[in-house]
């Protein structure tokens, strides 16, 4: 640190250099704790669009500056931004002298941020998207505190999904064209290697494409960006994985043209935090650049990520009381290890080869072809007649017993006459009025004895796990009449083949005009199937879906009534196709009181279906291709930053554009038909930011509005009928044990709120930095609630969908990220090479995921009445109260982190700590409502049963966990 | 020096943790599955013992000192989803059977058939409902009465403890075969038995094990008949997995067990691998005698005043249909005698035989098959084909019978809807008298 006030005073000292011409300024940047050049290092005046790069001495000349005071800002990946005051005179370039950069710690944080990450894959209800994976390269204080500091409690920035973020690798988008979101698992592990990133926030113009909201990252991996060195490393944590091996060779731009970078890691787990969560990911890296001409460069990036993870289950209340916070349904003894039935596997290899063309001084081309293929696979048990393998299952919990109702109306009455008028329960629970129903010789109260006996004898008080050994029995017993297996192990598979050609085009039109314009064309085949991996001791399974009577039991009525072996598809099989064009233009103008931008966009997206099984309930309209469904979107763009003074700024943001529905909800019943969701349409999405910023050496300050409006949207989700299940509203039946699709269409979102970040030196070692959010994210309107129910397909009635009508969730909150965060930290950073850091952190506003089914007009309609009428005990008061939005407790988070560092001639040595959750604070990163209860009676019951079976499910972030990383750079 | 040693630390770790950085996640070893702990229950009461204290009324096992233990043998099992929530067990001699209700699914796991399993008796209530001997937990009927009913699935696990002990089933059944006669009594409810030499109905064989169209209480009652002519009903619930399965149409051997609701035998397989009914049929898919009338066939009278009559004498024997042209003179009749639609689609071998017998002269009787009559009305809009080659009556109301006459024309795919008929003809001047008796269709 006294080096970083040496080199500031070095700027003061101007000492004038005759031998070289223009106005201007010259320097050299080192490394301080070596005192070597640092090569590559970039260095920018701010706000002129003037740029230079280090040569291989560290030194860099700017020969064309406007006269007067400028702030120049010098950075590089690895250590932390120097931003100095210089005064430029006219006709001379200055000599800055050396310029001392220090290590960053952050980029040692995140390495440990990748923890979080690995997490954010989307298991299937969660919803808990954080956008941490995104902010990591920033060097805003705001965001790296919803990076490192909030990301842990799933904070996303501006409450917004990574679908609305666009990570970019080398200019080509990594966001799935399935579900809109990147697969952050397929560079996992590997973060040496993707060092180089560069973050816009917001709507704020990216080089590389038009962007989105949320911001975009690009990481870059051109061989010669990285610095030459090798680094070895040894990690430690309890999170989930539990130890980390990395290694990373890069050879820096030879002499003989050629630049490569090398790097591997291991990220393991037998347990990690989570019960029976094990973790095995493997992942490598290479990229080799060969300099064909000082203009123009080669490179070739592969990047093979392998991930296995045990996944770990949401759970209910109730679950979490009995089983602890920690506890995992998915997991069962087999042989004495335990065994996860729900393990997601990724393996997704990249390559790509990119062209970086120098056309002239002032224009960059940059042309990549992209290939990624590879598989994703999420296992799960299936079974047929046989018991749920779930220990979790609601009938084998103690609720189940506790909320059992007598219904039959005419016993009600005789107890509670008042069961059925307004208010009443519509029943008489069983288990809590058993004190007056002790007496076994009569009758009437067995089900009140058997329901209080049931709470204590409950299956799960006595087999929390999964019995993969029953499960083993079972197979054998139908082995031993010649029959399919009981239980099997599947997986829902994805392999996708993608091919991305882009072209990204940057250049400085005139002295204060800059052009960026891109073009990128995707095409991408999808195979969708369930693949058999066990039999679990079983010859053989029959791909029967036995819920339905007839042909429907069929996946495929060409090849029906099919034996399933190992390695098998089954159930279900159908490609996507997509296709995709976009081109963005871009033009930044710099003036010296106003920047400002504007930019555009157009894109065309074309999806189609192609069934390989011809299901058995949709016999016309599941095999072959379905219509071919295209989507058109434009956006446009545009900002301006006003500098108030050299130091101060006033920046806005405006963004309005189109975007197209992501595949998955373009075929929102794509596992067994063709059918395109009704009345899908593109998403439009408005947005504007403001921000004051105050970016001075000493002191930085960013205060930002922001405002969006996410319009039509369209959002799928699946229930499987084990617990999960809609009831079917025809037939009052408690247990629809299908698979049922549901549909909400013409949502619309509103988020808005500010964000404020600050940074202060107190003294040259200590550093306080604080940083608020605080955000209101609702639903803004009252979208359309529909259900695809399987079994009322038929051929003349192809697109079996029931109508729900509007869900009254207007105001309601949108869930999964805290919407109100704050903290507060101290940095101690000694001159020694040893630092400690510690931050507070408040996080608030988190609520729950709402179920849309139970806020449609027919929660209150009874559907055994022959008219449609209400349920007669129904009062709208308590009917607001059953559907009122749980909002999850506020918590607070301690963090600490250090760090020191040795040097050993050219080695240097150095560990990173953080303890994440000092105090081990409990706290619920997210939930949602089980949508079984879908009427009023129901939900009714079961919530004033004081213990409800269908109870929302919830997950929980890390207790106290410790991350140290010990490296050795040589 | 110092460099060189932390670098080659470094790699030493790094490669000391890649080995032992295995994760175990994937190729676990299959369970052991003999693996079995026995249970502390010894028994010291006989079934019969038990079943002693039973009435039909309700009966609660109380125990003052040391629980009653009894000893029994699974015969049922929900393996193939036709049993639910309902175990029956025998002794291993089969003198006594009954049934354990229980609150409990896929208890095919741990009680296949021909475990033996130790019940502890304390607390259990017995009963005898439709003849059938019960063991269980307490029920509140719908009329307010208290019955045996499920056992709560934790009473289960306690009360009912399987043994390592399994016998082949096949040491279950009686010693010597029983006929659906014999098995249709109380005292083989519950038991596992095998009857030989049995098949289904004709009408069941063109239909599935469960039937929605012909659906009692979420199951289908089929009618298994055995040589003798005896039958019992066969039943199968819509949640069997082979519920969906064609009926098999031979003939051979069923193994299952007995059940009764009312006073109903209801005869129920466990898998339908209990079905072997590989040997060809022996009973024909129509078989009418014209015993009670004219049964379903109808008659059409296309010209004259005469038409097809009854005669519940004469027949060969008992009833029969006749046919004259004669009233007081001779009169012109054409005149169709009609069977019952036939679903022959199942079949790959038919044939038709009938008896006859004619007095006085006139035109022969004619044998005609259509699959695309409408089963009402005039048969002449159908197209008919004429079989030939039936032995005809020599006169004098003499029976003959017509031989197998070849339906192969009519059989397999498409012939849902078949329909045999006989034609009279008489003109003014010629009527004979003709007699239709014993008509019968046989196939496999």
């Amino acid at each position: 640190m006294k080096k970083l006030v040496f080199s500031i005073l070095f700027v003061m000292q101007v000492v004038f250099v005759f031998a070289q011409s223009g106005t201007g300024f010259s320097g050299k940047v080192v490394d301080s704790k070596t005192q070597k050049p640092l090569q590559n290092v970039v260095a920018t005046v701010q706000n002129l669009s003037l740029t230079e790069v280090t040569n291989s001495e560290g030194k860099f000349t700017f020969k064309n500056v406007p006269v007067g005071n400028q702030l120049l800002l010098v950075k590089t990946v690895g250590y932390k931004d120097q931003l100095l005051s210089v005064d430029v005179v006219k006709g001379k370039i200055l000599d800055l002298g050396v310029i001392v950069m220090t290590e960053d710690i952050t980029q040692e944080q995140q390495l440990s941020l990748v923890t979080i990450t690995d997490n954010d894959l989307g298991d299937d209800n969660s919803g808990s998207e954080s956008t941490a994976g995104l902010l990591q390269a920033s060097r805003d204080v705001f965001q790296q505190n919803a990076a490192f500091n909030w990301g842990q409690a799933r904070f996303r920035m501006r409450g917004l999904d990574s679908e609305y973020g666009v990570t970019m690798i080398n200019g080509i988008t990594m966001n799935k064209i399935y579900d809109g979101r990147p697969q952050y698992s397929n560079w996992g592990g590997l973060n040496d290697a993707t060092r180089n990133q560069e973050f816009t926030n917001g709507s704020s113009p990216s080089d590389y494409t038009f962007g989105n909201i949320l911001g975009t990252n690009e990481i870059n991996t051109r061989a010669s960006l990285y610095r030459k060195g090798n680094r070895v490393s040894i990690a430690g944590t309890n999170t989930n994985y539990t130890g980390r091996l990395m290694g990373t060779i890069a050879s820096g731009m030879r002499n003989d043209g050629w630049a490569y970078v090398i790097s591997a890691s291991r990220r393991f787990a037998q347990e990690g935090y989570f019960e029976g969560t094990t973790y095995n990911a493997n992942s490598f890296f290479s990229s080799l650049e060969r300099k064909i001409s000082s203009n123009n460069s080669l490179n070739l990036t592969t990047i093979f990520a392998q991930n296995r993870r045990g996944k770990n289950s949401p759970n209910t209340q109730e679950v979490t009381n009995l089983g602890g916070e920690q506890y995992n349904s998915y997991w069962g003894w087999q042989n004495g290890d335990k065994r996860n039935s729900r393990v997601k596997e990724i393996e997704e290899p990249i390559f790509m080869l990119s062209d970086y063309w120098k056309i002239t001084p002032k224009t960059n081309l940059n042309l990549n072809v992209s290939y990624q293929f590879g598989k994703v696979g999420n296992s799960r048990i299936d079974f047929q007649g046989a018991n749920n393998p779930d220990p979790t299952y609601y009938r084998n919990m103690p609720s189940y017993y506790s909320s059992l109702y007598e219904s039959d109306p005419a016993t009600v009455l005789l107890t509670d006459p008042t069961a059925f008028q307004p208010g009443g329960l519509g029943g008489i629970n069983l288990y809590n009025n058993y004190s007056t129903h002790t007496d076994p010789s009569i009758p009437g109260n067995i089900p009140y004895i058997q329901a209080y006996n049931g709470v204590t004898n409950a299956n799960f008080l006595t087999n929390r796990q999964l019995n993969w050994e029953s499960m083993y029995q079972a197979n054998s017993a139908a082995n031993a009449v010649g029959d399919g297996a009981k239980y099997v192990l599947y997986e829902d598979r994805t392999d996708d083949k993608k091919w991305t050609a882009n072209a990204v085009l940057s250049s400085q039109l005139a002295d204060n005009i800059v052009l960026n314009a891109g073009g990128t064309f995707t095409q991408m085949k999808s195979h969708n199937f369930k693949n058999m991996l066990d039999l679990l001791g079983a010859n053989f399974y029959n791909d029967l879906n036995l819920f339905g009577a007839g042909d429907q039991q069929q996946s495929d009525l060409n090849n029906p009534n099919k034996r399933v072996g190992k390695g098998d598809i089954y159930g279900y099989n159908y490609n996507l196709y997509a296709t995709k064009f976009d081109a963005f233009t871009q033009f930044k103008f710099t003036y010296k009181k106003v920047d400002f931008y504007v930019a555009q966009t157009f894109s065309r997206s074309e999806y189609q279906r192609e069934g390989l099984y011809k299901n058995g309930y949709y016999s016309t309209n599941s095999l072959g291709y379905s219509a071919r469904k295209s989507f058109d979107n434009f956006g446009f763009k545009g900002g301006a930053t006003y500098k108030i003074t050299g130091r101060q700024f006033f920046t806005v943001n405006g963004v309005y554009m189109s975007k197209a529905p992501s595949l998955r909800n373009v075929f929102s019943n794509g596992r067994v038909n063709n059918n395109i969701t009704n009345g899908i349409s593109n998403e439009t999405i408005a947005s504007a930011d403001a921000s004051y910023i105050i970016n001075s050496p000493k002191f930085k300050v960013r205060l930002t509005a922001f405002f969006s409006k996410i319009s039509n949207q369209t959002e799928t989700s699946f229930f499987f009928g084990d617990g999960a299940g809609i009831d079917d509203p025809t037939t009052d039946t408690n247990e629809s044990n299908a698979f049922v699709a549901e549909t909400v269409t013409g949502l619309d979102k509103k988020n808005m709120g500010i964000e404020f970040g600050a940074e202060y030196p107190i003294t040259s070692t200590l550093k306080i930095t604080a940083a608020a959010s605080y955000g209101q994210y609702t639903y803004d309107n009252n979208p359309n609630v529909s259900i695809s129910v399987d079994r009322l397909a038929s051929p003349s009635n192809p697109n079996p969908i029931s109508d729900y009508g509007v869900a009254h969730i207007k105001n309601y909150k949108q869930s999964g990220t805290p919407q109100a965060a704050g903290s507060i930290g101290l940095e101690y950073r000694d001159p020694k090479f040893w630092w400690i850091g510690a931050n507070a952190n408040y996080l608030a506003n988190s609520y729950i995921d709402i179920a849309p089914i139970t806020r449609t007009d027919r929660f209150y309609i009874d559907p055994a009445s022959v008219n449609g009428s209400a349920f007669p005990e129904a009062t709208q008061a308590r009917g607001d109260e059953l559907l009122k939005q749980e909002k999850f407790d506020n918590f607070a988070l301690v963090n600490v982190t250090g760090g020191k560092s040795w040097k050993f001639g050219n080695q240097t040595l150095g560990f990173f700590a953080s303890i994440n959750n000092v105090f081990d604070q409990s706290y619920k990163t997210g939930g949602y409502e089980q949508a079984r209860n879908s009427n009023y009676r129901q939900l009714n019951q079961d919530v004033s049963s004081g213990t409800p079976a269908f109870a929302p499910k919830y997950f929980y972030g890390y207790g106290r966990t410790y991350f140290l990383n010990l490296y050795l750079n040589f | 020096m110092k460099t060189t040693f932390l670098k080659s630390a470094f790699l030493t770790v790094l490669t000391a943790g890649m080995f032992s950085s295995c994760v175990k996640d994937d190729n676990y070893s299959t369970p052991e599955l003999t693996g079995c702990t026995e249970t502390s229950l010894v028994k010291n009461r006989e079934v019969a013992q038990i079943n002693a204290g039973a009435t039909v009324a309700l009966h609660q096992n109380i125990t003052t000192g040391v629980s009653d233990v009894i000893e029994a043998y699974v015969t049922s099992s929900d393996i193939g989803g036709n049993f639910f929530k309902s175990i029956s067990m025998q002794t291993l001699d089969g003198s006594k059977a009954f049934s354990v209700p229980v609150d409990a699914t896929s208890t095919f796991i741990n009680y296949e058939p021909g475990r033996k399993v130790l019940i502890k008796m304390d607390g259990l209530y017995t009963d005898v409902k439709y003849g059938g001997m019960r063991i269980g937990g307490l029920y509140a009927n719908s009329s307010g009465g208290a019955e045996v009913g499920r056992l709560p699935e934790a009473d289960f696990r306690n009360s009912v403890q399987r043994s390592c002990t399994i016998v082949n089933e096949d040491a279950l059944l009686p010693a010597t075969p029983v006929t659906i006669a014999q098995a249709t009594t109380d005292a083989y409810l519950n038991r596992l038995i095998e009857f030989n030499n049995v098949e289904f109905s004709s009408a069941d064989i063109t239909t599935t094990y469960y039937d929605a169209n012909n659906d009692l209480g979420g199951a289908t009652n089929h009618t298994l008949i055995d040589l003798n002519g005896n039958s019992v009903i066969f039943r199968t619930s819509s949640f069997s997995n082979f519920a969906s399965k064609a009926v098999a149409s031979g003939s051979g051997k069923v193994r299952g067990i007995m059940t009764k609701y009312g006073t109903d035998y209801q005869f129920m397989v466990r898998t339908e691998g209990d079905i072997k009914l590989t040997n060809p049929r022996f009973s024909p898919l129509l078989n009418e005698g014209f015993t009670a009338g004219i049964g379903d066939w109808t008659t059409f009278s296309v010209t004259g005043a005469q038409v097809w009559t009854y005669s519940s004498t004469f027949g060969n024997p008992g009833g029969m249909m006749k046919m004259s042209g004669f009233a007081t003179v001779n009169n012109a009749n054409v005149d169709w005698l009609i069977s019952p639609v036939q679903d022959l689609s199942a079949l790959t071998t038919a044939t038709l035989s009938f008896d006859n017998a004619y007095k006085f002269t006139g035109a022969p009787i004619e044998v005609l098959v259509s699959n695309n009559y409408s089963g009402t009305g005039s048969p002449t809009a159908a197209t008919w084909t004429t079989l030939t080659g039936a032995v005809l009556s020599t006169g004098n109301y003499v029976y003959a019978n017509s031989g197998q006459l070849s339906l192969s024309s009519f059989i397999g795919a498409g012939n849902t809807n078949v329909y045999v008929a006989f034609k009279y003809t008489s003109t003014s001047s010629a009527g004979s008298t003709w007699e239709i008796d014993n008509v019968k269709i046989t196939g496999n």
